[in-house]
């Protein structure tokens, strides 16, 4: 019988997906801001490069959906609560990650709000969001994925029976 | 015995820096259980499970009763204090002594 992964596991491995899903869209965001600090042509091939990005992040999220409904239909409607009430080690790095995601998110507002008032830059209040949300989504999946990542090392060297 | 608890998290208790430490290895060779088969039987997944043994993870109140639960043992055979180096059990003073410190 093929192994079948538990709800856990499931639940598990479908955060991992939504960080490597939301590194992708921080990266097209990241494309986005440098568009404007670059000539025309360089800008064209950006804006190829983030189509290309766009087509490719929507078919991760709807792969994502797919998989996370075909979840929710194999497990039990008692198993489902762990969506959103889950317990270990992975929510416990995702909160990590969301909180110095947000520090990061904070120190850059205050520095891009630092420069707008003293006028250093002219760039469009779009090139801002686009830099603050590059840096929120990019910490928070790079930060989650590093403290994935460090423990699967030290999975592999744990004693199995 | 020296120490049965070999690995631990350092965490800080308000009143001085302390480790947990954890035998469910010892308890998982004595059952022959894979990480895997602990994890789906207590409901979390394999990360947890190999997280709270090497102490990258303390795990919740929640948690620590169904392992205990699921070996059939008290929450303090499988985890300690790292100050406390052996799992004997304390009597009703000492557990008093270790809440009211000041009394």
């Amino acid at each position: 019988m093929a192994n079948i992964p538990s709800a856990a596991e499931s639940i598990d491995a479908h955060k991992l997906k939504l960080a490597v899903f939301l590194l992708c869209v921080s990266v097209l965001l990241g494309i986005q801001a440098v568009s404007f600090l670059v000539n025309e042509e360089t800008r064209n091939i950006l804006r190829t490069v983030s189509e290309v990005l766009v087509v490719l992040n929507g078919v991760l999220m709807i792969r994502m959906v797919v998989w996370k409904i075909g979840i929710m239909w194999r497990i039990s409607k008692e198993q489902r609560h762990l969506f959103f009430n889950p317990e270990g080690y992975v929510v416990e790095a995702r909160n990590s990650a969301a909180y110095f995601s947000w520090v990061i998110s904070l120190i850059a507002l205050i520095i891009l709000f630092g420069a707008a008032e003293d006028n250093v830059t002219s760039l469009p209040s779009e090139f801002f969001v686009l830099v603050v949300l590059f840096l929120m989504l990019s910490s928070f999946s790079l930060s989650f994925l590093y403290l994935w990542l460090i423990d699967s090392k030290e999975e592999s060297d744990a004693i199995q029976v | 015995m020296a120490n049965r608890f070999q690995r631990g998290i350092r965490c800080d208790t308000g009143i001085n820096l302390m480790s947990l430490n954890n035998r469910i290895r010892v308890y998982r060779a004595e059952h022959h259980l894979s990480q895997s088969d602990l994890a789906a039987k207590i409901g979390v997944s394999r990360k947890t499970i190999s997280t709270i043994e090497v102490g990258k993870y303390i795990p919740s109140t929640v948690i620590a009763l169904k392992i205990a639960r699921y070996f059939g043992v008290a929450v303090e055979e499988i985890f300690a204090l790292a100050e406390q180096e052996s799992n004997e059990p304390i009597n009703a003073d000492q557990r008093a002594s270790n809440l009211l410190p000041g009394i």
